[in-house]
């Protein structure tokens, strides 16, 4: 059944389908209406899950730990300093190997004070253990939450869905809601095996300190886990588009074929950089596009297959490491870097704070790619006011 | 058990996938880390402990609540034959003592005891006595007062049969012949006493013992419940006191009750701060007079209940206070009393000041009519010289036993707290103490030690304070209001003020009760126990895994009425 929602709300009604048992949150905006959809659900009896009201995000991630631990399928939602006040538990969460599924919207960090979209809050977090996945539309972030859960309990690890602010969060699409038959099928309920979760009956002792001899043993289990993300995505994927018709993947290209330029982007730049690839090549420039859908774990050897045949690679990046540059284009160097004669690699960072990426902005990073050598600046600067 | 082999494991593969022991933790048994140690300890609520007559209040509040109006009137039965009537007049030290009072307001105990017994009679529920024993000992009850009443219905319920001697022609004492109707209709208090008679207590009336029948004639009973009450009205000691247009109170409200109309013209006077000169003055009010109650004392001293006082006051009765009444002249065809002014002086020995003259001019006022209320003495010239009397009144111990051994007494004649609800409790006691000596075969001691045990409120005996009342977890709710009849109703006649409050009315208030000291299965302990070592017993309460409870105090914390208490562990102290 087709409905015309906001982003927010998709992600209540992708939650509702999974079927989560315990929701808690913070009310921070621009993540707002997802859990306040989810609060009603939960009081009309829509969605059977205990909905718990706490005073902090420190304490939403501590509750959905907890409720995890004990078995239950968690999901919280938050934003940018609520993201930030996670931190340390978003660590605990995937040592602890927590099948926890959590929405960020992407907001700025003050200060100063902005309320507008920015990557840079979920690719702060990036080493903390927890599956990333990017979206660009309404469609792919219901979708993508219920995939989340089945990545998430495969492999026991957190997984954060990742859109931006008001660009997908406050804007109405029209989004296919899947069936309960199909969200099931691609969702059972939790598995809980023996000696994983608190269980009354069989009590053991969790989080225990883990001496020098055994914590990189663990550190490598939650790092192979990480890895078997990527594959159970693929899985879940396949699945998801048996059932619906709808295909994801790790990354999507677009007219990369004979591309001799390829931009990267993630979230809802890619649609606007869809168009303008669109455009260029009508004007015969052998432009083309790749989709980061998938941050954590970073699918090299997809990346690297898809740029390692092109001449030149862009990065628009909507974030910032200070001091270093824009996150997705240093991932993708690091990525590139061991590929003999792999492509010069032009990192841009524009729409920081919410300002628009429009489709000019997109041609003037293909036109300087395409006209300029490779910039000693690892950070060129795309829509500066001077 | 751990294994016994030391543990080796060579690498990741030996590993868990998360960081997890490797087996149950079950044998590591936590409780020995417990210091303190939580129990489970129902106590009384304070309301119950309060209660003169014994009633179990905070059960018969908690059975009305889950709607069980019919068990909730059975409980307070358990306790007292007369629920209509104290439902009425009784001054509910329960909701004195009420821990709600310290939150808010109390909860309004006597309101819902009047509403669950006006609806046992609409809905004609009966009592349930057991059938009367073989044995063909009957009781005698010289009274039939709250205390007498009581004491009979108590030994009809241990299967002896009651005589009651009633010196009057209508039963109930001063609940028939002193308190007005407008505060007690005479039909609440007929339906219960004809509940009374319905179960076999034998009632005799114009019968005072003494006169009518012998003191003799009670030879032939095995044990002998002697409640006369006081009813011999104070003189003032005073000049012209004797001479006509001075009436006692108690003997005006008795006139009254007894459909008289004693001749007291426009302006009355009530001498006197107690229950029957307040009680005489708004009588005095409904038969069409001017009333000035005036007191020796000021207003803080008046033994009358201060509830009473101010209906009294709003009604229209003038009180002067520090006026000492020194004689009565006659004027024509009214009369002046000359008063003497008083001062507070010292607390005396019941803690409230005494007065002393203050000096300046006498006051004189003219009335029509003196009502004498200035107390009321009991009278045993019926009793023989053996049964021992002090300070005007007969010397009982707890269970009504006094000197004589066959012979036991209460209410009025033999307390100092003279209430509706005192009597109650004390013929219950004393009817516990009759059937003991009874079963014991004659009018032996009953053994007091069995007594006690017998009479011990459940689970202890100091009543849950308010400090152990979690009132984070109550809303603060406001108490339910008394419709009453207007001011303008109310003077025309006797009929009753307070109106009763509606089963709507009732089951709002009901939700306001704390229950305190009660387990009440709300499962806070079981939810808030961080070890899981609170579990369901099959009763639906809970007991404690001391196995693996470390005491951290949580479940004592989060109790909202104060039955898990944290003690020092005994075991761990060692
Ligand atoms: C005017 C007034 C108002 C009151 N208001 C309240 C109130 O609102 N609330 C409250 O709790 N208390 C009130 N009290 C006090 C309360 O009424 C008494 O404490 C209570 O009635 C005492 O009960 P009792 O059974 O001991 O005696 P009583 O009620 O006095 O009953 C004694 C009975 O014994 C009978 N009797 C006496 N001698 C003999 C004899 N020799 N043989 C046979 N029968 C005899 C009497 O006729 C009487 O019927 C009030 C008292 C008065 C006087």
């Amino acid at each position: 059944m087709k409905k015309v929602i906001m982003g927010n709300h998709a992600v209540s009604y992708g939650v509702r389908l999974a079927r989560a048992e315990v929701i808690a949150a913070y009310p921070i905006t621009p993540q707002t209406q997802i859990v306040e959809e989810l609060s009603e659900m939960c009081s009309d009896g829509r969605l059977k899950a205990k909905f718990v009201k706490v005073e902090s995000e420190h304490s939403a991630m501590a509750c959905c730990i907890g409720a995890a631990s004990a078995g239950a399928r968690a999901f919280t939602a938050t934003s940018s300093q609520g993201l930030a006040l996670m931190h340390e538990l978003l660590h605990w969460a995937s040592a602890a190997r927590l099948p926890i599924v959590m929405t960020n919207v992407n907001r700025a960090l003050g200060p100063g004070w902005n309320i507008w979209t920015e990557q840079t809050d979920s690719l702060a977090q990036r080493d903390t253990g927890w599956v990333q996945l990017y979206c660009e539309d309404n469609q792919e972030v219901l979708d993508s939450t219920l995939m989340a859960f089945r990545v998430a309990e495969a492999v026991r690890l957190p997984v954060m869905i990742v859109y931006d602010a008001f660009f997908l969060s406050h804007t109405y699409e029209p989004v296919d809601i899947p069936s309960q038959e199909d969200a099931d099928a691609l969702l059972p309920p939790r598995k809980l095996e023996k000696g994983t979760f608190m269980d009354i009956e069989d009590p053991r002792t969790f989080s225990n300190m883990t001496p020098p001899d055994y914590f990189m043993e663990m550190r490598f289990k939650l790092e192979r886990a990480m890895r078997r993300a990527k594959d159970e995505f693929g899985r879940a994927a396949g699945e998801w588009k048996k059932l619906t018709g709808r295909d994801y993947a790790a990354i999507e290209t677009y007219r990369c074929g004979d591309a001799e330029t390829v931009l990267v982007a993630a979230s809802t730049a890619v649609s606007t950089a869809r168009v303008v690839v669109d455009s260029l090549r009508g004007k015969g420039r052998k432009v083309g596009l790749l989709k980061m859908r998938m941050f954590r774990p970073f699918p090299y050897r997809e990346v690297v297959d898809v740029l390692r045949r092109t001449r030149k690679v862009a990065v628009l990046d909507r974030n910032i490491s200070f001091g270093s540059g824009g996150i997705f284009a240093t991932e993708i160097k690091a990525a590139l870097s061991n590929v003999p004669g792999h492509p010069p690699v032009y990192g841009y960072i524009a729409g920081l704070g919410g300002r628009d990426i429009t489709p000019g902005t997109i041609e003037e990073i293909f036109d300087r790619t395409d006209r300029n050598g490779v910039p000693d600046d690892p950070i060129t600067w795309i829509g500066l006011k001077p | 058990m751990a294994s016994e082999k030391p543990l080796c494991l060579k690498g990741e593969k030996d590993l868990p996938e998360l960081v997890v022991s490797l087996g149950s933790m079950l044998w590591h048994r936590t409780g020995s880390w417990r210091y303190l140690r939580p129990e489970y300890r129902e106590k009384p609520a304070p309301c119950g402990h309060a209660c003169p007559a014994g009633n179990d209040v905070e059960k018969f509040l908690r059975l009305a609540s889950e709607g069980d109006f019919d068990g909730a009137w059975r409980t307070i039965l358990a306790a007292s034959p007369l629920p209509g009537v104290c439902g009425r007049v009784c001054f509910h030290p329960c909701e004195k003592a009420c821990n709600r009072g310290r939150y808010d307001r109390p909860m309004a105990i006597q309101a819902i005891e009047r509403f669950l017994a006006d609806q046992a009679s609409v809905r004609g529920l009966a009592i349930e006595a057991p059938p009367i024993g073989s044995s063909p000992d009957r009781v005698a009850i010289i009274g039939s007062g709250p205390a007498g009443l009581s004491c009979a219905y108590h030994l009809r319920l241990a299967g002896i049969k009651p005589v009651v001697f009633e010196a009057e022609g209508a039963l109930g004492g001063v609940l028939r012949h002193g308190i007005p109707a407008y505060r007690l209709p005479k039909d609440v208090l007929d339906r219960e006493i004809a509940m009374l008679a319905a179960i076999g207590i034998e009632f005799q009336t114009g019968r005072r013992v003494g006169k009518d029948v012998p003191w003799e004639a009670m030879g032939e009973y095995p044990a002998v419940f002697a409640a006369a009450g006081a009813h011999r009205g104070r003189r003032l000691g005073i000049a012209g006191e004797d001479g006509g247009g001075v009436l006692g109170g108690l003997e005006f409200l008795r006139q009254v009750a007894l459909g008289l109309r004693p001749d007291i013209g426009k302006r009355v006077c009530v001498i006197g701060g107690g229950n029957t000169a307040i009680d005489a003055a708004r009588t005095a009010l409904r038969l069409g007079a001017q009333v000035t109650m005036v007191y020796r004392r000021s207003k803080a001293e008046m033994p009358a209940h201060p509830e009473e006082v101010e209906e009294a006051e709003r009604e229209g009765v003038e009180i002067r206070f520090l006026l000492a009444p020194a004689g009565v002249a006659r004027e024509g065809d009214g009369i002046v009393v000359e008063f003497q002014r008083m001062a507070l002086g010292d607390p005396g020995a019941d803690g409230r000041r005494t007065i002393v003259p203050a000096g300046g001019r006498n006051v004189f006022i003219r009335f029509d009519s003196i009502l004498v209320a200035a107390g009321e003495d009991a009278d045993f010239s019926f009793l023989p010289p053996a049964v021992r009397a002090e300070k005007g009144q007969v010397v009982v111990d707890e269970w009504g036993r006094t000197s004589e051994p066959r012979v036991f007494a209460g209410g009025d004649m033999a307390m100092s707290s003279r209430t509706v609800a005192h009597a109650i409790g004390s013929g219950r006691r004393a009817a516990m103490a009759i059937a003991r000596a009874l079963a014991a075969g004659g009018p032996a001691e009953p053994a007091t030690e069995a007594a006690e045990t017998a009479e011990a409120p459940p689970g202890g005996v100091e009543p849950v304070p308010f400090e152990a009342v979690n009132t984070a977890y109550f809303e603060h709710a406001e108490r339910c209001r008394m419709p009453v009849l207007s001011m303008a109703e109310r003077l025309k006649g006797f009929a009753e003020i307070n109106l009763g409050i509606s089963a709507d009315a009732a089951r709002a208030e009901l939700k306001r009760c704390f229950h305190c000291g009660r387990c009440t299965a709300c499962d806070n302990c079981l939810i808030f126990c961080p070890d899981m070592s609170v579990r369901r017993r099959p009763d639906g309460k809970y007991e404690i895994d001391y196995d693996f409870c470390k005491g951290c105090g949580v479940c004592g914390q989060e109790c909202p009425r104060g039955v898990v208490e944290m003690k020092l562990d005994k075991e761990r102290r060692q």
